[in-house]
């Protein structure tokens, strides 16, 4: 009898199509729900933070874009309003990624030690800089400034 | 493991030095990675010249074939007049690089004065190897007396290099006292294969890359970058300026025996 009934349901489930469709829509559901849950409404909590401190603590470039507004004609307010509104979120993302980056933790010991200590490990390659070279560098540039302003002056004089 | 050789007038004595089995010298002159398979590509003529165009494409067919061949090290005992950062040739070794091949470059015989290493060995991405004992005595390289002949960093970049040095002074290798002649298919005054002493730049850098063959032979999965940094941690400190040692002198027994460590780029 008990057989029967296993049939009887493993029949039923073939033949109607839409059980299978909401088995799959209700697992992906749970998928969702758990990733959000998990990575996701986290990361929106702290964004709302971070967004909140810096509409409290608004950059230059925020602050002159809000002086603007008062000078521009009404309808460009909305359009100013949403980039004031992405340019805190970029800073947000910003500040969220620069409190992350010290507690990332990679699975490879070596690979902490060798990238984090290592002079030597620049992001294009492993060389090193010659520091006095840059300086003596820097310094020939620096000379030749007035050098230069000196010939434009003679250029100016002989046009003259 | 594959080391391919873009090579200068003796082909050769360089492939010895890196991977040659020693056995016309009863193993007495065995090269550094004596197991290892090797890709040669002539892009010079017997006067050790050639157009920009030959090495590029000899380059390209390397990166073309890598996972043909399995190349995984490259040695180019090469070198130009050009000091520029975007000459192509420097282009072309950076793009074998960024494709997993760990190119090794001679400094050159331009030394000692400053800034004397010319493309591709200015390339900061790449091995850049100068000769540890060419102080110790002169000696005749292309008709000339020389002494502290190998090339001095910096780039003009102010990258410090060479990167590493390797014995370059009279570097005995495969090679017979006569060319060899095409039309007779032997080597004209001797038939039998002897082993000639050598030195410059050229020489000290097939020992780099032998060394890297081995290192490649223990560890798989290491990539240039990690197989540089590596070599860095097992080099032995000479005492001389930056320019002139780079990290030091190369230790084959240390770079080999130390556990892998990643660069991570």
């Amino acid at each position: 009898m008990q057989k029967s009934d296993s049939i009887y349901e493993i029949a039923k489930l073939m033949n109607n199509k839409n059980y299978i469709k909401n088995d799959i829509a209700q697992a992906m559901q749970l998928a969702a729900d758990f990733f959000k849950n998990k990575y996701i409404t986290s990361f929106e909590n702290e964004l709302e933070i971070q967004s909140k401190n810096i509409k409290n603590n608004p950059s230059k470039e925020m602050r002159f874009l809000s002086l603007m507004k008062e000078f521009m004609p009404e309808q460009t307010h909305n359009s100013i309003d949403n980039m004031i509104n992405a340019m805190t979120t970029a800073s947000a993302i910003s500040s969220i990624r620069k409190k992350l980056e010290p507690n990332i933790n990679f699975s490879d010991e070596n690979t902490i030690k060798a990238a984090s200590l290592d002079p030597s490990v620049k992001s294009d390659g492993v060389y090193d800089i010659d520091e006095n070279c840059q300086i003596m560098a820097q310094t020939d540039s620096y000379l030749n400034f007035p050098v230069l302003l000196v010939i434009v002056f003679l250029l100016i004089i002989l046009i003259d | 493991m594959t080391i391919l050789c873009c090579i200068f007038l003796y082909p050769t004595h360089v492939a010895g030095i890196a991977a040659g089995n020693g056995v016309n010298s009863a193993g007495k002159y065995k090269g550094i990675a004596p197991q290892a398979n090797m890709v040669i590509l002539k892009i010079l003529n017997k006067e050790g010249k050639g157009s920009l165009i030959d090495v590029l494409t000899g380059i390209q067919w390397m990166i073309d074939n890598r996972e043909k061949y399995n190349i995984r090290a490259a040695n180019l005992s090469i070198g130009t007049d050009n000091t520029s950062s975007n000459d192509p040739m420097v282009k072309a070794v950076e793009k074998a690089w960024d494709c997993g091949i760990a190119v090794t470059i001679a400094a050159g015989n331009n030394g000692p004065s400053s800034k004397s290493i010319t493309s591709p060995g200015i390339s900061r991405k790449a091995i850049t190897v100068g000769t540890s004992d060419d102080d110790s005595e002169a000696f005749t390289l292309w008709g000339d007396n020389l002494i502290n002949f190998s090339g001095r960093g910096p780039t003009y970049e102010c990258i410090i290099k060479p990167d590493i040095v390797a014995p370059g002074s009279n570097i005995v290798s495969c090679l017979t006292p006569t060319p060899y002649d095409e039309n007779k298919k032997i080597n004209s005054a001797s038939e039998k294969s002897s082993y000639i002493g050598l030195s410059g730049t050229s020489m000290s850098t097939p020992i780099v890359t032998g060394a890297i063959a081995l290192l490649l032979e223990k560890h798989k999965n290491l990539k240039p970058n990690d197989i540089k940094l590596m070599l860095k941690k097992s080099c032995t400190d000479l005492g001389h300026s930056r320019n002139k040692q780079g990290w030091g002198l190369i230790n084959v027994e240390k770079l080999i025996s130390q556990e892998a460590v990643y660069a991570k780029i």
